[in-house]
């Protein structure tokens, strides 16, 4: 049996009265392994080890049940976006060459008509009204799919098999556990195969570094097909026995609940990105001691840049520590960890390798020195076994043992690694990956697009936002938004750039190569021409720093003390005599009177901006 | 109270010095309640 | 109905031993519940006005948020029956059941108002109706305050769970509220210290004059502060962190932070309600300072002492403020090396300030404001 599994079994016995997944509703681990058990049987019933299973659902109560039945059982769980366009499931579907399929109704009914499951025998929907009721739940229903496939739902599955304990097929730790694909729309997509060795060694690795054990409970709301949910959240939980918290998905307007629940839930560990970290900077001081309670240990920012400045501020301000970790799906989820301990970290790094080794390497492959930037290339127990159906992209990647990340860092005298740059062309934006030829690949399936670029600019809350300059027929001549429509039917929402330029023609080099430099060059001088003509205010900056050293005068602070979240419970001075100071000084100053609601709203510094700009703007 | 104990005079002390200081507030409490006590009057502020 | 009384003791171990017993989702209507019945009991009518109170506040931010003359109309709305009640004096916060006293009237109103202004200045989370229900009809800070914050009570019951040591605190506070209730101010002050004035000195003269007041705004404080301990702690048990009502107002500087200290909920409300809103219209600061503080006297009682007691203060903070630019920011700067001179200059300013404040307390201890007036001329010498 894989350590893996034993692993798996090891937990269900041992936490048994625990919770496990605090969704919708409250889960132990009894409860899970209940349910992996019968869907287990089912599996080995269905003969699907060593096949392909996928799974694409939003229940999470469901993905987690067929993800562990199906390690224990020897499959390879294929895990997809479950709220990806037809289109893109249908081509990552054909590519994953799979037996079976666990999916929502409606997606499985959205696919029917694509052909992509022709291949695929095994059917399980998900229905989302039939899921509470455990037993009396008991659906039929009559819209067989043609080709006479198995016509129950995952519901009357595991209902109709007996709730015994999961037991294991004999799996070989080098079988592989789980598929995720990190790029996709284009003809050539990479499904990184990750190993029952690798996710284990990765969990032990997780479970030392953070102190995990069955009296931590884990908040992570990033999305399971992603790495970072799935390996970082559920299963780390499970073979710790932590309580793993995931009442709903991240979006921004949940932000404040899930402060709230940190607390509600005793989280001794959030597991986030960069663009949440940015984000808690709109939420006011109510919200500052959101971390102050003894069960809190550490947040853990993963998937993305963390730029030094944020991450300062964040601990600053909520008095906690952010653990940085750096890692890739093809090294199932993080391979370098900035923290816990005090002697591993260090601002702005993404710290030192655990459990796995790291060198950077020129483009000849000669292993560099301290402080001179080439490749990261890292290798490890945690490493991929290559990309599914894809031996080229493998070999690119994978050579002797080292995984080559095609990230340029550098490492200085003490061990620490950093982070300098990209070798491959990869944006990443909010926490996900983005390849470029796959933006283009949609834009240019788009009638009337003839070709299309791609590529990253910085930006303050994402880390970096993909940007697409296209050429198009101009017999047809498609606007903006019908590309943007078209787009959206075609590929998920978050590979859609954040902005679309229409040239007449991309600026090409002597053998007819785009120059990206120049494009981006040209790109950016079009975006800040746009600015300028939607702002007859040029001086954005300089309305803040005028407004920030009228109020330090008036406060008898530093303007580098002030923010825009500064208030009257966190600037010493401000009182509501100094608040009416200010008031009146800003309106000498900008020359406009605030009006009577203006100033009720003036609580923050930001305030004061905000009305400033609207005002001088108008 | 038994926080700032803790802090100077570690855990013995901080937790019976906690019990004394409960035990005499608590006592006085109970004794005002059975002795004629005055009356809070709203008027009073 | 005194936090003194058997019953609210009982209560105060009950409701926290039933509210944790029950599930999560049966906590919040459970309390609306015994808030309900405890009204209802002693004053149907308190029961009936809170509830409208209520259901008016949600109108109001549900349809009216956004017009600025509807909002300021609904928040005069919900003055009407405090001012009603203040004017006809059957106002009463504590005493035997009685159907026609308003129950807790000063407080939620003021909370409705300021929920429904907040409204308004878009600084109201999101939430539904059944959250401001669970706001209005809040057991432990129903009866004398303090008038906590929508926002944070609602952050209150979205991270709600047990909490040992939230709860233990909540205990501690309750302790430090009844010594200072039963033991400081009723035993210490009314027996031993009045009741020594009143044995052993001359009546009605000076010194006896003086100490009566000493005694008496102490007294004030004591109760005061022992009660908003006691809501804040039973707050605690059930899981809610209430605002903070003193924060040691008798050491205070100046008559500005003597009011910065002292019933904290009211004067931050007053400050946030009247003050910014008059300021804002008029440009005028004093005007402000005046009308917040004539609003917080007449909260206590629709009379003749307290308004004068309301200006007496809001003059004070006004009077302070011209000092300070004419010459108290220069003396503070021509002291401040020397630290035997900043103690001695501080422990003036204490003195003063506390002198201050206890000779205003002096107007509203008498039945009526010439009552008030007589034992201030008395106290001066001046009858």
């Amino acid at each position: 049996m894989s350590k893996l599994n034993a692993a798996i079994l090891g937990s269900f016995s041992a936490f048994k009265r625990r919770k496990y997944l605090i969704g919708a509703t409250e889960l132990s681990y009894a409860d899970l392994a209940a349910e992996v058990g019968a869907l287990g049987m089912f599996l080995e019933e269905s003969d699907l080890r060593g096949e392909r299973l996928l799974l694409i659902t939003a229940d999470n109560r469901a993905l987690l049940t067929a993800f562990y039945a199906s390690l224990l059982k020897g499959a390879t769980s294929v895990i997809l976006d479950p709220k990806a366009p037809v289109a893109e499931l249908s081509t990552l579907i054909t590519a994953a060459d799979a037996r079976g399929i666990v999916a929502d109704r409606s997606i499985l009914d959205a696919l029917q008509d694509t052909g992509a499951l022709k291949n695929v025998a095994i059917r399980l929907p998900v229905s989302e009204a039939a899921r509470p009721a455990k037993k009396s739940g008991f659906r039929i229903f009559g819209n067989k799919p043609a080709g006479g496939h198995i016509a129950d739902d995952l519901t009357t599955v595991i209902a109709s098999h007996a709730k015994q304990p999961p037991t294991a097929v004999d799996v070989e730790d080098e079988a592989i556990a789980y598929i995720l694909f990190t790029s996709g729309t284009t003809s050539n997509p990479k499904g990184v195969m990750i190993s029952h060795r690798a996710l284990h060694a990765q969990i032990q690795t997780f479970i030392n570094n953070y102190r995990l054990s069955s009296d931590t409970t884990v908040m992570n709301l990033l999305p399971f097909h992603h790495t970072d949910g799935l390996t970082q959240g559920a299963v780390m939980c499970l073979l710790s026995g932590s309580t793993f918290v995931r009442p709903y998905a991240f979006t921004p307007d949940m932000l404040p609940q899930m402060m709230d629940d940190l607390y509600k839930h005793s989280v001794s560990h959030l597991v986030t990105v960069p663009s949440v970290l940015a984000l808690t900077k709109s939420l006011d001081s109510g919200y500052a001691e959101s971390f102050d309670y003894p069960e809190f240990k550490f947040i853990i920012s993963t998937a993305a840049y963390l730029d030094p400045r944020l991450w300062q501020a964040c601990e600053e301000r909520f008095g906690i520590q952010i653990v940085n970790v750096y890692g890739l799906t093809e090294t199932v989820c993080e391979t370098m960890y900035c923290g816990p301990g005090a002697k591993e970290r260090r601002l702005g790094s993404v710290g030192k390798p655990i459990d796995s080794l790291a060198k950077i390497v020129d483009d000849n492959g000669t292993e560099l020195g301290d402080e001179l930037d080439g490749e990261l290339l890292v290798a490890g127990d945690h490493i991929m076994s290559g990309y599914f159906n894809n031996p080229d992209a493998t070999a690119e990647v994978l050579d002797d043992g080292w995984f080559r990340t095609g990230d340029i860092a550098k490492r200085d005298t003490d061990g620490f690694y950093y982070i300098v740059g990209r070798k491959k062309d990869l944006i990443i934006t909010g926490g996900m990956n983005i390849y470029p030829e796959d933006v283009n690949g949609v834009l240019r399936s788009i009638p009337g697009v003839l070709d299309a670029v791609t590529f990253a600019l910085p930006d303050p809350m994402w880390g970096e936002r993909a940007v697409s300059c296209v050429t198009c027929d101009s017999s047809v001549d498609p606007s903006v938004e019908t590309i943007t429509s078209e787009f959206l039917t075609r590929a998920s929402r978050q590979k859609l750039p954040r902005e679309i330029l229409k040239l007449d023609d991309f600026p090409r080099g002597p053998a007819g190569k785009v120059v990206m430099s120049e494009i981006k060059a040209l790109f950016i001088r079009q975006l800040s021409q746009q600015e300028a003509q939607k702002e007859q205010t040029a001086d954005e900056g300089d309305v803040e720093a005028r407004i920030y050293s009228i109020a330090a005068g008036i406060l008898g602070c530093e303007t580098q003390a002030l923010s825009n979240e500064s208030e009257a419970e966190t600037i010493a001075n401000w009182t509501s005599l100094s608040h009416v100071e200010m008031t009146l000084e800003l309106e000498k100053a900008f020359g406009f009177k605030f009006t009577p609601r203006e100033i009720m709203k003036f609580r923050r510094l930001g305030d004061a901006v905000d009305i400033v700009r609207k005002r001088t703007a108008a | 109270m038994y926080d700032y104990l803790l802090q100077r005079y570690g855990d013995r002390a901080a937790f019976w010095g906690t019990a004394l200081w409960y035990g005499v507030l608590l006592t006085l409490v109970v004794l005002s309640f059975v002795a004629p006590a005055g009356e809070f009057r709203y008027g009073d502020i | 109905m005194s936090v003194l009384s058997l019953i609210w003791v009982m209560g105060l171990i009950l409701v926290p031993l039933l509210y944790w017993v029950v599930p999560e989702r049966f906590r919040s209507p459970l309390l609306v519940a015994i808030t309900l019945a405890v009204l209802a009991f002693f004053s149907p009518v308190s029961a009936i006005l809170l509830c409208c109170a209520t259901i008016f506040a949600w109108i109001a931010y549900r349809f009216f948020a956004e017009n600025g003359w509807a909002i300021a109309a609904c928040a005069s709305v919900q003055a009407v029956p405090l001012v009603y009640f203040k004017a006809t004096q059957q106002f009463q916060g504590f005493g035997a059941p009685d159907l026609i006293i308003a129950i807790g009237l000063s407080y939620y109103a003021l909370r409705a108002i300021h929920y429904t202004l907040e409204a308004y200045k878009g600084g109201l989370p999101q939430h539904g109706p059944i959250d401001v229900v669970n706001y209005m009809l809040f057991l432990p800070t129903l009866l004398a305050g303090p008038i906590h914050r929508f926002p944070q009570f609602h952050q209150d019951q979205q991270r709600r769970r047990w909490n040992s040591a939230l709860f233990s605190e909540g205990l501690e506070r309750l302790l430090y509220g009844y010594f200072k209730i039963a033991f400081i101010a009723n035993v210490m002050i009314n027996e031993w210290f009045i009741g020594h004035i009143n044995d052993h000195m001359v009546e009605g003269s000076r010194s006896a004059l003086y100490l009566t007041m000493i005694a008496k705004g102490l007294n004030g404080y004591f109760q005061f502060a022992g009660y908003s301990d006691v809501a804040i702690g039973f707050a605690r048990l059930l899981g809610f962190r209430i605002m903070e009502n003193f924060n040691w107002p008798l050491v205070r500087r100046n008559v500005q932070e003597f009011w910065s200290a002292w019933h904290i909920s009211l004067t931050s409300w007053c400050r946030e309600y009247v003050y910014v809103p008059v300021f804002s219209l008029t440009r005028a600061r004093w005007l402000g300072i005046i009308s917040a503080m004539m609003v917080l006297g007449l909260w206590h009682e629709f009379t003749a002492r307290y308004l004068v007691w309301g200006i007496y203060n809001g003059a004070g903070i006004v009077a302070w403020h011209q000092w300070r630019r004419l010459a108290g920011e220069r003396i503070d700067a021509a002291i401040v090396d020397n630290s035997l001179a900043v103690r001695i200059w501080t422990a003036i300013s204490i003195l003063l300030t506390m002198h201050f404040v206890f000779i205003g307390f002096t107007l509203v201890q008498n039945e009526t404001l010439t009552g008030g007036l007589g034992f201030l001329s008395a106290l001066l010498g001046l009858a």
